[in-house]
């Protein structure tokens, strides 16, 4: 992988996260923040700066492409760099869960 | 009371959080904002009062697919209103929620807004830089003397505060920025104070550099009828004073060679009889002296090469 990549996604962003996890089903920006405003019961409301700002930088690097414009709306799919990436962190994760899991 | 007014208010690219709170009191007046002319003239039209939230970004990117752009914030509730100078300006209603509503949702991304305000400012900033090299290019090489030099001089100065207080206040903003949105990361600090220490590394290199150009360096040589003037820089000027009689002449005779010479003679605290520059092509001359007296021959310069020869009756 990219240093680039690693140093930019390693770790990520919460933003980012749920960004690429829903990404991984073929989904727009406002359907994006639903999803996640969903997911979360309302905690976590994506607002537009960020995730048009996101979804650029992503599609720019790679981890996203862009699949096919619905109603005004581009909508975005996941890429094998993107699910390398997010492989990383889920694990990153998994093992901050596991150790938080572990010392309680 | 008309519908319709102009305010003039002037917020720089960094307050744009102070800039979002002024158009949301207006709107709370009952003034919304329907564009921005020229930078600093804010164009409202009265409506009712509302208590709205007014939003900044700037994504050039953004606005070339503004179709996508605006369909997305519009998505999340916020009404595209213009742009003005690569800022999209964003309002949405508030008066039911009670949290603070913005548009950046984490701080890295607010940094990335930034990271773009900084790199599409870079540019003019650039250009004035090259605006303080100039001046120095051309009191280097080409040579002027005099007037000239003290306009460049000060031009250079000038631009070289400019830019001290520019890049300074920039870099500043930057830090508090960074140092805010990546608290644990190490070394911010040092990072900007290299950046600090650069810019007024330049600073001084420039008024060095100011300094050596402004400096002197010529050589008189005496002849038993006059005298011979070599200036590599001359920016003080050489005055000498002799005493004349009626009939006699004052011939100069000066070479160019890329150089710039001031010559004017004239007795003490009276108007000159003679003032002549090579802008003006004067050329090799010769001055009678009509009435007796004390007089002075002030020569100014820079790469000049000149005979003063008396011709004394």
């Amino acid at each position: 992988m990219d240093a680039h990549i690693k140093k930019v996604y390693v770790p990520m962003t919460e933003t980012g996260f749920y960004i690429l996890l829903c990404l991984r089903q073929a989904n727009h920006g406002y359907g994006i923040v639903q999803k996640v405003k969903e997911l979360t019961k309302g905690a976590i409301v994506l607002a537009p700066g960020t995730m048009y700002g996101s979804l650029s930088k992503m599609e720019k690097d790679g981890l996203i492409r862009f699949v096919r414009e619905e109603e005004k709306r581009k909508i975005y799919i996941i890429t094998a760099l993107g699910n390398e990436v997010l492989e990383i962190e889920m694990k990153r994760i998994e093992r901050l869960y596991r150790n938080m899991e572990e010392m309680k | 009371m008309g519908d319709k007014k102009i305010v003039f208010k002037l917020f720089t690219i960094y307050q744009y959080q102070q800039e979002e709170e002024y158009l949301c009191a207006m709107h709370a007046q009952g003034w919304r904002v329907t564009k921005i002319s020229f930078p600093g003239f804010y164009q409202f039209e009265k409506c009712e009062p509302k208590s709205v939230t007014y939003r900044l970004d700037y994504n050039q990117e953004g606005l070339t697919n503004k179709t996508e752009y605006v369909q997305m914030f519009y998505d999340c509730g916020w009404d595209y209103l213009f742009e003005f100078m690569g800022y999209a300006y964003f309002c949405k209603q508030t008066e039911h929620s009670r949290e603070n509503e913005v548009i950046f949702c984490d701080d890295f991304s607010r940094l990335e807004m930034m990271k773009r305000v900084f790199q599409s400012r870079i540019i003019p900033l650039i250009i004035l830089f090259a605006c303080m090299i100039l001046p120095q290019f051309f009191m280097i090489t080409i040579g002027y003397g005099g007037f000239i030099q003290e306009v460049l001089s000060v031009c250079m100065l000038l631009f070289t505060m400019s830019y001290l207080v520019i890049f300074s206040v920039t870099a500043y903003q930057f830090y508090q920025y960074e140092k805010r949105v990546f608290p644990e990361k190490a070394g911010i600090k040092y990072k900007y104070c290299g950046i600090f220490s650069f810019i007024v590394l330049v600073a001084v290199c420039m008024g060095i550099l100011l300094y050596i150009t402004n400096d002197s360096v010529y050589m008189v040589s005496e002849r038993a009828d006059g005298y011979t003037i070599e200036a590599e820089r001359l920016n003080t000027s050489i005055v000498r004073e002799y005493d004349f009689q009626k009939g006699d002449l004052i011939a100069v005779k000066h070479e160019h060679g890329g150089g710039e010479i001031s010559i004017r003679i004239g007795e003490k605290d009276k108007a000159p009889i003679f003032t002549g520059n090579s802008y003006g092509e004067m050329g090799d001359f010769s001055v009678e002296i009509q009435a007796a007296g004390q007089y002075e021959i002030e020569c100014i310069g820079r790469r000049a090469k000149g005979v003063l020869r008396f011709d004394l009756k």
